[in-house]
């Protein structure tokens, strides 16, 4: 039987400092992630790219090297004279494609050690500092049940500044409801492009209606699952009171093996439900543990391919 | 059921204490932590909390709960000490005698015979069924109980401890009359009798209890042994050379074949004589020692198996004997010269004789004895005398009703120490006087019409002898018994028994007499321990147990005792006689069993609280209960 909510604050992982996260260290990995998946952007999007190069944009963006086959209207001649390359000029219609990074923020984020919200919110700067390196617009959005928050879209590496201070500012709080907070995000934003959904999907309203917005609106959906190891083990036994997060629900459980052996049988279903619908969907799904230093798990996806560029 | 221990009432007391510290722990215990997960529904799905679920998760705290109020109860109720009450009439009360007599110590197989018989009561202690009691006691002259009836055998076996070995025969008597007045009146009483029955036959011992309805159980220990002892030992100083002793010795020969043993006599622990004896089969031999020199005070005669055989009783081996004190008499003769006196005085050589004519006498000269010899002091002396050739003058201490003619010693008292070795009766007398004695004198030597002729009294405080004619109107000089009359004298005046000192007997009651104002003597007995005795009546009464030289120290003096066994003590180490009974009854369960039934309840309890604090905890371990 769940007992009403009642104030008593809970046991909940201490936070890390935000300050913390995104130090020089991190930075530097930024680098080196930018640097692999440009080889691997290079590598494989070269026909797709010189395609879309092809266009009529009038603000200037970037330089780029000349290829065979490229518009030789776009030399930079006094560039060529200057230091003897051949070199494009990039307008920005031409490279435009958006990255939308969705972080749920709610209060189950707060969980795991390090906290899946830190981790999403290292993963998301990872993945906004590769997009802006290829010049990509990112955004960034977080959302909870009743809230949200956005960080306008961007382009340029020197941008990614601004995204450590959206991510630093984001604290795990509220109910999930993805797909309340998706729709909102499809019904705001305009302009489509690739959507990549960070969260731990543990929604009482369903994941699926939350990633379904996604999809309804024709976004390029990835889903990152993330997890961590005291959920999936968690070292629990006798008699306990277990609260919700988020909803503030209790219930009195007494914890055996039995009990614990079931909670990963029901754990293992959900996930493989989550499995399944991606599956069915077609959608990318990355389930990542916390535990995983974030520019692994980042490489792990470029190499996967199709998220960037 | 009866608590032996905490009453019913504290018992309430303590449960509810304790009951109300269990509930809380158990509340405490039961207490939920409160924890965070991040998706609850998985949880919920996990727990599958159905109705019945619950209800049986609520049935495991309370079932757990009363579990834990069990355990409390048992060891409340262990505090309680209870103890099943069987009814009167089925509760058996056991007396346990074992014989601690002189026999008992005889050893063979390197065990003595109450070695045997402790082994023998500490089995009948661990086989007393539960409700049983039991009373032990141990018996030689007189039984000692040593514990009080119980069931508890942890105390009866303290009480088998101080069960002690003494040199006493058995008397069966007292330890009868001890089992009938303890059993008669109580339900199943039986008697369980330990001894090697050297002195008492079973089936006597059976019909006399029977007669109060009580089963003796006789239980016999020892083997044979051979055994040779000193039956008899007496030594003595000559009168006249106190530097030399003669003793007597007689050897008893306990077994079926003839001894040859070997005599020692050791006088304070210096060899003063060895002999080789004979001893006939179940018979004696005996042998007078003279002129033994270096005889100071105790004598020991023992013997031993000349083929060097171990003695089956060792305590029958050593006989023990005091000769007197020798110390210096100043003897002050007052003489005008008598070459008869002065040559019996010579013959002692702890006499210090001091002879004055009568002019030159006045009462300040310092003596132990004076002797008076045809002189008569004006005033009686402080110091003991003796008053030889009297002279009816003034101070004389008798009056004098006559003179007699030709007396001779009709009547002598041989009772008195001083007549002992002194013949007398042919001592011829020409003249005499005839004293009137006073009130308190005695007449040791009477004439024949029972005329005093040797007169023991006292003067002034002091004791006086006094003869009744001239001795040089007599032969009286010119026989032995002159000189050892007045050394007899001198000595019985400074209290100096220079010819012998009687032994005492192991159990006999022995009384010394203390000088005024002393309350209180100490003894230090012959087995080494000491003890204190109270003074009743101006004597003390003491009562050996052991052989041996005993000291006894009252005020400033002290005085030597020796104990010797009792002539009752049986020589033959023998067999226990075909009769005695030696196995339990019938109704003995097994040893085991007993062994167990005898731990006492509460243990039992502690040890059912402890198995289920173990198998509650062990289940809690699995989850199995809360």
């Amino acid at each position: 039987m769940v007992a009403p909510p009642r104030h008593r604050p809970s046991r909940t992982p201490p936070r890390a400092e935000p300050a913390e996260l995104f130090d020089e260290a991190f930075q530097q990995r930024l680098e080196y992630l930018a640097l692999v998946s440009r080889r691997l952007y290079a590598g494989r999007q070269r026909a797709e790219r010189r395609s879309r190069r092809v266009g009529s944009g009038i603000e200037f963006a970037d330089y780029r090297q000349y290829a065979p086959g490229d518009d030789i209207r776009q030399l930079d001649w006094n560039v060529y004279g200057r230091m003897g390359r051949l070199l494009l000029r990039l307008y920005e219609e031409q490279e435009d494609l958006s990255v939308y990074l969705l972080l749920d923020d709610s209060a189950s984020m707060a969980f795991g050690r390090p906290p899946k919200l830190d981790y999403a919110k290292k993963l998301a700067a990872a993945l906004a500092y590769v997009a802006l390196s290829h010049l990509d617009r990112v955004s960034l959005h977080a959302f909870a049940q009743g809230r949200a928050e956005q960080l306008p879209p961007a382009r340029g590496r020197h941008r990614i500044f601004k995204v450590f201070d959206f991510l630093r500012g984001l604290q795990a709080s509220g109910e999930t409801h993805l797909a309340e907070g998706l729709r909102t995000f499809a019904a705001r934003t305009k302009r489509r492009g690739v959507a990549i959904l960070l969260s731990d999907l543990y929604d009482p309203h369903g994941f699926e209606d939350g990633i379904n917005q996604l999809r309804y609106a024709r976004f390029e959906t990835y889903v990152l699952h993330l997890t961590s190891p005291e959920e999936i083990s968690p070292r629990l036994l006798g008699e306990v009171q277990l609260e919700d997060a988020e909803s503030g629900g209790r219930v009195d459980v007494t914890i055996t093996p039995a009990v614990l052996e079931r909670y990963a049988q029901q754990l293992a279903a959900h996930r493989e439900r989550i499995q399944r619908f991606c599956a069915s969907k077609h959608i990318p799904l990355f389930t990542l543990d916390v535990t995983t230093p974030p520019e692994a798990a980042v490489l792990g996806m470029l190499r996967r391919g199709g998220m960037v560029g | 059921m009866e608590l032996t221990g905490l009453g019913l009432g504290q018992l309430a007391l303590v449960f509810g204490g304790a009951g109300l510290a269990t509930l809380t722990l158990y509340l405490l215990r039961i207490r939920r932590r409160r924890i965070s997960v991040p998706y609850l529904p998985l949880w919920t799905a996990a727990a599958g909390q159905r109705e019945a679920n619950r209800l049986f998760a609520g049935l495991k705290h309370w079932l757990s709960f009363l579990l834990a109020l069990f355990i409390v109860a048992l060891l409340t109720l262990a505090l309680g000490d209870p103890r099943p009450t069987r009814p009167a009439a089925e509760v058996r009360h056991r007396l346990l005698l074992i014989d601690a007599s002189v026999t008992m110590q005889a050893a063979t197989a390197g065990r003595s015979r109450l070695q045997e018989a402790l082994q023998r009561a500490a089995a009948e202690i661990d086989a007393l069924p539960a409700g049983d009691q039991m009373l032990l006691a141990q018996m030689d002259q007189v039984p000692t109980a040593l514990s009080a009836m119980t069931d508890d055998r942890t105390a009866l076996r303290d009480a088998l401890q101080h069960v002690q070995a003494s040199d006493l025969p058995l008397d069966p008597a007292p330890a009868l009359a001890l089992s009938g007045n303890l059993l008669r009146s109580r339900s199943r009483p039986e008697v369980v009798w330990i001894s090697d029955f050297a002195s008492t036959d079973g089936a006597a011992l059976r019909a006399a209890l029977a007669r109060d309805g009580i089963i003796l159980r006789p239980v016999a220990v020892g083997q044979a042994g051979r055994n040779v002892g000193v039956s008899a030992f007496a030594a003595r100083r000559y009168p006249l050379d106190k530097s030399h002793s003669q003793a007597f010795v007689e050897v008893h020969n306990g077994n079926d074949q003839l001894e040859h043993v070997e005599l020692t006599l050791t006088a304070d622990g210096r060899t003063v004589l060895y002999e080789r004896l004979e001893v006939p089969a179940k018979g004696q031999t005996h042998r007078v020692f003279d002129s033994l020199a270096g005889v100071d005070r105790r004598v020991q005669a023992r013997v031993r198996l000349a083929d060097g055989s171990a003695d089956a009783l060792g305590a029958d081996d050593t006989g023990f004997a005091l000769l007197p004190e020798r110390r210096r008499a100043r003897v002050l003769a007052v003489t005008d010269g008598n070459l008869y006196l002065q040559a019996a005085l010579l013959l002692d050589e702890y006499l210090e004789v001091h002879t004055v004519a009568p002019e030159n006498y006045h009462p300040e000269l310092a003596c132990d004895v004076a002797v008076f010899d045809g002189f008569v002091p004006s005033e009686p002396p402080r110091s003991p005398s003796i008053y030889l050739s009297p002279q009816a003058r003034d101070g004389f201490p008798f009056a004098v009703k006559g003179t007699l003619e030709a007396p001779h010693f009709a009547r002598i008292e041989r009772r008195d120490p001083l007549l002992r070795f002194v013949a007398l009766e042919d001592v011829n007398i020409a003249r005499a006087l005839h004293l009137e004695l006073l009130s308190g004198d005695q007449a040791i030597g009477r004439g024949q019409d029972g005329e005093p002729l040797l007169v023991r009294g006292e003067r002034a405080g002091a004791p006086m002898f006094a003869l009744a004619f001239d001795v040089r109107d007599s032969d009286l000089p010119l026989r032995v018994a002159w000189p050892v009359l007045v050394i007899g004298m001198i000595d019985a005046l400074v209290q100096t028994d220079v010819a012998y000192q009687e032994t005492s007997l192991v159990g006999e009651r022995v009384t010394l007499q203390v000088p005024e104002g002393v309350v209180e003597g100490v003894v230090d007995w012959p087995d080494g321990t000491r003890g204190t005795l109270a003074a009743h009546g101006g004597a003390l009464q003491l009562q050996a147990r052991r052989a041996g030289f005993a000291a006894v120290s009252a005020g400033s003096s002290t005085r030597l005792l020796a104990f010797n066994l009792h002539p009752s003590t049986p020589r033959s180490v023998t067999a226990p006689r075909a009769g005695a009974a030696t196995e339990p009854t019938a109704d003995r369960p097994g040893a085991l069993t007993e062994r167990l039934r005898g731990y006492p309840p509460w243990l039992w309890l502690i040890a059912a609280a402890a198995a289920l604090l173990s198998l509650e905890w062990f289940s809690y371990q699995r989850r199995w209960t809360l």
